[in-house]
């Protein structure tokens, strides 16, 4: 009685409106609230923060931390985590600006630094799909292995630039706006239109909810989780050939703490650490987010090495929350 | 009929892989005297000791979060600013037991905060004690703004014989150390709250249906583990003489790789304070062996980063096999895809 209760029951529910309930996509418009009050109260009170200027060196900033946050992002959706991914954004810019320097083409060299990091991305989703192991501690070692690498070749150059056409490469502007910027807009529409219709992002989901029930439905678990390992890798090793273009020289402190960055900027927008959810939008949301505080603390002359502090609080009052939601849903 | 085999005694004491560990620590140590005629320099064994000496006591405290299946990886800056706050202390004029007991009590503080988020919260134990790093580094830096990489010099005699008694050529720390290491031991192997340790960590569930209050112990162990992150914190500022910004920057990994190859696992329910003993003397001599051999320190990230992965897939691999999954399933070319 209570199953034919119960099948009655499901095609009466209305399907949701686009931004309400608890469902897919909920909390993005919330989100964006609070990020355009940030924006509004910083653009009212101080003066110089709503220049053309400062918001586009905000936005493509924002917009090369987001390349790396695309892969990541759907490598949380199936409760996995990628540490390696601010090491790994280091390594590869590094690798294509010392290649260059080496006397490479542009091409080949950023296509062997990509290689290189599909392959890190490659070895830790075989490690953590085959050998079963806790993806956050091995990504940890990763990390530092990778980082040493990035140090190294960093060493080798030596504070040297990198030839001017790779400099240039992050400045070059399309319809009169930085390029990343547009890639970015272009990424977060393809990525709605991903994650309403794609059935692959459908299994992603399912398989961050429950891994063993996705295996005994003939979901391939192992072979989607390596892909986004290595997708992480590869968005991570896009954002650093623009980052190493960007900053114009090898720095051992390049992507220095960005994979926690990314972390919070990810569960602001929706991700969990327990799976089973995240959007694309809401991330670059969260990372505007981010970077709106920060910009805004240096606009009210706050020590800028209390940021650390404001980051560190962030990513735990942000997975506090996360987790208190999620206990709620059980 | 066959028999029985008996059990041996490493399994019974469940101290196979510290064993191996040793060895390899025997082995490694042997093989630097013989290609490197500094390593047994007076002044390298003892810098040897010193350096062995505050990893220990935080490795004691992260083993104990290791056995019952949580880690901190706040340890290394909980040592920075507890050796900090001792010396501020020393610097307003207040007594040497007085600026002891701040330092000490600024790390359990943390701790307790730690735990407080992790036990009762139950939010997850590594972007707890990740952002506590990162929020006590920040502090570090605030704290530190206005001195130079070493402020706060001028200790009072009592507080820096602390750190540098010594008895016949060994350090003071260091035989404190492994005084308290084998004191933790017994503590683990012949009491009930330090079987219970284990039997937590092994099967919570289980644990908690016998009345075992999991997470006022998980509170009390990262309180533990802050305390003794800021005991090492103080030694070593009462040892070298000044309070460091840098210290312990990047300890956590160290400690925490040592704790996994001296037979911990993530999982819980395994490790022994002598295994710590191990790991750290191991990690340690790899760092001496790089500096002895002249080999860029950024290798040394590379090293420990390879020996971490190799661990994990090591415990993946047994972890595996204990589960009954035959070895062709592990490392064959084609597994059958099951569920884990």
């Amino acid at each position: 009685m209570t199953v034919t209760h119960r099948l009655d029951d499901t095609p009466a529910r209305k399907r949701k409106p686009l931004f309400a309930g608890n469902g897919f996509g909920s909390n993005i418009l919330a989100l964006a609230l609070v990020t355009l009050a940030i924006f509004a109260f910083l653009a009212l009170t101080r003066q110089n923060f709503a220049t053309w200027q400062n918001l586009n060196s905000i936005l493509f900033g924002v917009s090369i931390e987001f390349l790396a946050i695309v892969g990541f992002t759907y490598v949380m959706v199936m409760r996995e985590i990628d540490l390696s991914v601010g090491s790994v954004f280091a390594f590869t810019g590094t690798l294509t600006g010392a290649l260059l320097v080496g006397g490479w083409g542009f091409w080949p060299a950023a296509g062997v630094a990509l290689l290189a990091a599909a392959a890190i991305g490659f070895v830790n989703g075989f490690l953590v799909v085959r050998f079963n192991i806790n993806s956050l501690m091995l990504t940890i070692g990763s990390m530092l292995l990778v980082r040493g690498l990035s140090n190294v070749l960093a060493n080798d150059l030596g504070g040297q630039t990198y030839p001017r056409a790779f400099r240039s490469l992050a400045r070059t502007n399309l319809f009169d706006i930085r390029v990343t910027i547009v890639v970015m807009v272009v990424l977060v529409l393809l990525a709605w239109g991903f994650q309403r219709r794609s059935a692959l992002y459908r299994k992603m989901c399912f398989i961050g909810e429950n891994v063993k029930s996705a295996t005994v439905h003939g979901i391939r678990v192992g072979t989607i989780k390596i892909l986004a390992f290595v997708a992480s890798a590869m968005t991570a090793g896009v954002a650093g050939i623009f980052t190493a273009s960007r900053i114009t020289h090898a720095d051992v402190r390049m992507g220095l703490g960005l994979e926690f960055v990314m972390v919070t900027a990810a569960i602001i927008g929706g991700a969990s650490l327990y799976g089973g959810r995240g959007d694309l939008r809401g991330s670059a949301l969260g990372l505007l987010l981010l970077a709106l505080v920060l910009n805004g603390m240096i606009m009210y002359d706050i020590e800028p090495v209390f940021q650390q502090f404001v980051i560190g609080a962030l990513l735990i009052a942000t997975v506090a929350f996360d987790t208190v939601l999620n206990r709620r849903g059980q | 009929m066959s028999s029985i085999r008996k059990t041996s005694f490493l399994r019974s004491a469940r101290l196979e892989q510290e064993t191996l560990t040793f060895t390899v620590v025997v082995l490694l140590a042997v093989v630097l005297a013989i290609i490197s005629p500094a390593f047994l320099d007076p002044n390298n064994l003892a810098s040897l000791q010193t350096a062995v000496a505050p990893n220990l006591i935080v490795a004691l405290g992260m083993m104990t979060l290791f056995m019952i299946g949580r880690f901190d990886l706040s340890v290394g800056a909980v040592m920075g600013i507890s050796g900090i706050a001792s010396a501020m202390a020393l610097d307003a004029g207040m007594p040497v037991p007085v600026a002891f007991a701040a330092g000490i009590m600024t790390g359990a503080a943390i701790g307790a905060f730690n735990g407080l988020l992790v036990a009762y919260l139950g939010i997850n134990h590594l972007i707890v004690t990740l952002g506590v790093l990162y929020m006590t580094r920040g502090v570090i830096e605030v704290v530190m703004s206005g001195q130079q990489l070493g402020g706060f010099t001028s200790f009072p005699e009592a507080f820096s014989l602390l750190g540098q008694w010594g008895l016949s050529g060994l350090s003071g720390i260091f035989l404190f150390s492994l005084i308290l290491c084998v004191g933790f031991e017994g503590f683990m192997r012949l009491t009930l709250p330090g079987r219970k340790l284990l039997f937590l960590g092994g099967n919570p569930v289980a644990a908690e249906a016998m009345g075992i209050a999991r997470r006022r112990t998980e509170f009390w162990c990262f309180v533990l583990s802050g305390g003794l992150a800021a005991l090492a914190g103080v030694l070593m500022t009462a040892r070298v003489g000044m309070a460091n910004r840098y210290m312990g920057d990047g300890l956590e990994m160290q400690i925490f790789i040592a704790c996994l190859i001296g037979g911990g696992s993530i999982a819980g329910g395994k490790g022994s304070y002598v295994g710590a003993l191990a790991g750290v003397l191991f990690v340690t001599l790899l760092t001496n062996a790089f500096n002895l051999l002249l080999v860029p320190s950024e290798w040394q990230a590379v090293v420990i980063g390879a020996v971490l992965v190799l661990v994990l897939v090591a415990d993946g691999i047994m972890v595996l096999r204990k589960r009954g999954r035959p070895w062709r399933n592990i490392l064959g070319l084609w597994p059958s895809r099951m569920a884990t």
